[in-house]
């Protein structure tokens, strides 16, 4: 059996540890079936590495215990800088999703709808 | 998105390797001494690496290290073992044999059924192939790992350092003779079983493997004879087909892979290389690695799950959202 890697994205990161957010409730239920699938040894569930450094390591090794890091380099960035087409957050994660072969990002965002990448999608159920 | 441009420079080199390999290979033979394949994996690895960021290559000079560190460790056994000075089980393994196959010796059993000296069957190929695969497929296994998957070599590794490390600690503690010195008459004053031929080489001499059986006369020059049990030959079969076991998909697969380690155990015992015993506890000890390490996976799973939850407010068992 060969392990899906699920990438969390920053939004869907910062949705699931803000209850403010609107996407919260959406992104929490999302994270919920990843940690069971996680649990049982069918999701890897990985961020960037300049997506987790913003948090303490409490988070991390709390709500975001099961996430691993995925490291973002040098040589990603400048790819990622050399596309034009599309914003440059969205841009690294793309990069980041190929080169790593990653097939499932977790986001809050229909951006990734438009791309050969499974979706899984936590948007607020009003947006 | 732009392709990485290292990845055809890399494809490219990997083709020349495999060509390169096949090469020698076919010249020189195989490749079975310890620097050798270091030296060969080594390059292999290095080649998956060309273009990846620093910190793959920090994380690979680490892994070199341990895995350098564990080999030296397996071949250190060898003097621990004639240091260590405990006591040779001589008669142990053989009686343990004839206990399973009710007062017969298996290995004087296959080789009176199937040897013949002057002649070389196509089931001594067979066996000589299956010996021979001993060397290949977990350096392949683990090479091709290292370069694919990370994650999936560390798993494969953690049980693989176990299995070598226990067998280790078993070669000093409970070293073994095998079933050819249990009845050479020449060199040992064992003679416990009724004479059996170490004919292992034979098919690989048929097969125009000279490279090969040259190297390996060697190696076994220098090798621990009375590492007996567990027989790492039978336990490697074992280990590399079940690690990419839940990767096959049909059940047909999977049962002609684990034909692959009694197949291996059958030559080992026709060859007088191992008693049975040997084997099994070869594949005993693949099954407690695995186990333990299976465990202890499962457990950090569970506890960084548990952390989460925790901390999120979320239930213990999911609600079934599909995702």
């Amino acid at each position: 059996m060969k392990l899906r890697s699920v990438l969390l994205d920053r939004g869907f990161i910062t949705a699931l540890l803000d209850p403010a957010d609107r996407a919260h409730t959406a992104s929490l239920g999302v994270y919920g079936a990843l940690v069971e699938s996680y649990q049982a040894g069918e999701d890897r569930l990985v961020a960037l590495s300049t997506v987790l450094s913003q948090y303490p390591n409490g988070v991390r090794k709390g709500a975001l215990a099961p996430v691993a890091t995925t490291w973002v380099s040098r040589r990603h960035l400048a790819v990622a800088t050399s596309i034009d087409s599309v914003r440059p957050e969205l841009a690294l994660t793309l990069v980041m999703l190929r080169r790593e072969g990653i097939g499932a990002i977790a986001t809050t965002l229909h951006d990734f709808e438009r791309f050969d990448v499974e979706v899984l999608l936590a948007t607020a159920v009003n947006s | 998105m732009p392709i990485d441009p290292w990845y055809r420079i890399r494809l490219a080199l990997f083709a020349s390797y495999v060509v390169g390999y096949l090469w020698f290979f076919i010249a020189e033979g195989l490749i079975i001494d310890r620097i050798s394949v270091a030296i060969s994996v080594g390059i292999f690895i290095v080649i998956g690496h060309l273009g990846r960021p620093l910190r793959n290559w920090a994380t690979l000079t680490r892994d070199i290290s341990c895995y350098c560190v564990m080999w030296l460790c397996y071949e250190q056994s060898r003097g621990w073992a004639d240091r260590a000075g405990f006591p040779l089980q001589v008669e142990a393994a053989r009686n343990v044999d004839r206990f399973l196959f009710a007062g017969t010796d298996p290995n004087v059993w296959l080789q009176r059924r199937y040897y013949e000296p002057g002649t070389i069957h196509w089931y001594d190929k067979v066996a000589s192939v299956t010996y021979f695969t001993h060397f290949v497929f977990p350096v392949i296994a683990i090479a091709v790992l290292w370069v694919t998957d990370h994650r999936e070599w560390v798993r494969f590794i953690r049980r693989f350092a176990t299995l070598l490390f226990v067998s280790c600690v078993m070669f000093v503690v409970i070293p073994t003779i095998p079933p050819w010195m249990a009845a050479d008459r020449r060199k040992y004053d064992y003679q416990i079983i009724a004479p059996v031929t170490r004919h292992t080489a034979r098919g690989f001499r048929e097969l125009g493997m000279k490279g090969f059986v040259k190297g390996w006369q060697s190696a076994l020059d220098w090798g621990n004879a009375v590492a007996a049990i567990p027989s790492l030959h039978s336990a490697f079969a074992l280990f590399v087909p079940a690690f990419f076991l839940p990767r096959v998909k049909s059940v047909w697969l999977k049962a002609l892979l684990l034909c692959f380690p009694v197949l291996m155990l059958t030559s080992l015992v026709y060859f007088a290389e191992h008693w049975v015993i040997d084997g099994l506890v070869g594949f005993a000890l693949v099954g407690l690695s695995f186990w333990f390490w299976a465990w202890f996976e499962r457990r950090q799973s569970r506890l960084r799950a548990e952390s989460s939850r925790r901390a999120l407010g979320l239930p213990a068992e999911a609600d079934p959202v599909s995702v």
